[in-house]
């Protein structure tokens, strides 16, 4: 496990890191700074890769982590931005980005990470793993953020 | 509406950041600004800090032979190598913990492990004030070859080593706490107050397996 095979499993999960940066971090300044500590960590955290799990899966759950905590500094801003409100969901003049900010802005970085761990195709199972809760209460935390992002005009997370 | 549909619609490959290899190095290369890495950090700093300290007053032991320079070299040695020895227990108990992860568990460790590293500093300081003292007294005697009645009238050397010996005892581990309080409280404190708001997010689950 060099630098070599580290920096080419990054750039190949890019697109997986983006996806966190987006998630939990609003500004480009405060995402090139959560993109800087995801990789930071990843890269101390390597030696502990042990290859029993994918290294998407691998780098999901340091993503999280990192960004539950990144969160966790910034939860002042935070405060501020979930009471920004995009009631017009369907209107033509918001761009996709912004929808998708605004939708994760008004959920708690767990809820958040439930989200994507479900729209990235992880299960139950895997979720309840990862996050170190069991796979009921998986499903009752999903069922209340629907409930949650009905509000938005969301009706269902996945088709 | 299907959240997913905006999810998918969403261009992941755009960044600002362009996941060359150049610019990957220079991100795994800088230094990480959460509150468990500056700690250790901190731990680190302390035992190179010490490893000198320790090898200053070895340096000072061999080639000074004035017994005033032997006790406050042995004095500060003794204290350098016990704070040494300390903190290397504390950064291998440090290295075992995976600090990428900022979970409920990893924290508590943290925290117990330097709550131990205090007790062990208030229990052990006075111990070590009077045997680094009395030991550089000792050694002071045996290198100097004069006779004990000799030694022994250097009132000036017995003073000193009544007032560490004092000192130490009264005010060595109020003294340590201080120091170690004002550059590692800060890095804690952010610790106490990242494990407060993870048990409140996560409503008192514990992330540790992630």
């Amino acid at each position: 496990m060099n630098k070599k095979t580290f920096i080419s499993l990054i750039q190949e999960h890019k697109r997986l890191i983006n996806k966190l940066v987006f998630t939990y971090a609003r500004t480009p300044e405060d995402q090139d700074d959560l993109r800087q500590e995801i990789l930071l960590q990843a890269w101390k955290s390597f030696p502990h890769f042990q290859a029993k799990s994918k290294f998407s899966t691998w780098l999901f759950r340091v993503g999280i982590n990192t960004g539950l905590t990144y969160q966790r500094k910034k939860k002042k801003e935070l405060v501020v931005a979930s009471e920004e409100r995009f009631p017009g969901l369907s209107s033509e003049d918001i761009s996709n980005a912004d929808l998708l900010k605004a939708i994760l802005s008004s959920l708690n970085p767990v809820e958040k990470t439930l989200i994507i761990a479900t729209i990235e195709g992880y299960d139950q199972q895997e979720i309840a793993t990862m996050m170190g809760i069991s796979p009921g209460n998986v499903r009752v935390k999903l069922f209340r953020i629907r409930k949650k992002l009905e509000e938005y005009g969301v009706k269902r997370i996945l088709g | 509406m299907e959240l997913k549909e905006y999810w998918d619609k969403q261009d992941w490959d755009v960044s600002t950041f362009s996941y060359e290899e150049d610019s990957i190095m220079e991100q795994i290369q800088s230094s990480s600004s959460s509150a468990m890495s500056q700690l250790k950090r901190w731990v680190m700093r302390e035992w190179i800090l010490c490893l000198t300290g320790e090898l200053v007053a070895i340096l000072l032991i061999i080639f000074n032979p004035e017994l005033s320079y032997f006790i406050a070299a042995f004095f500060i040695g003794g204290s350098f190598l016990f704070n040494g020895i300390l903190l290397t227990k504390l950064l291998v108990r440090y290295n075992r913990f995976d600090i990428s992860t900022e979970t409920v568990s990893a924290i508590k460790n943290v925290l117990a492990l330097f709550k131990e590293f205090g007790r062990i500093q208030k229990k052990s300081i006075p111990l070590l004030v009077g045997v680094s003292a009395v030991g550089g007294f000792l050694i002071g005697f045996l290198r100097s070859g004069k006779s004990p009645d000799a030694l022994l009238g250097k009132w000036y050397v017995l003073l000193i080593m009544a007032g560490l010996i004092f000192l130490g005892w009264k005010y060595g581990y109020t003294w340590a706490k201080k120091l170690t309080s004002k550059r590692v409280g800060k890095h804690l404190n952010v610790l106490k107050e990242n494990l407060r708001l993870l048990e409140e997010d996560t409503e008192g689950l514990d992330l540790n397996t992630c």
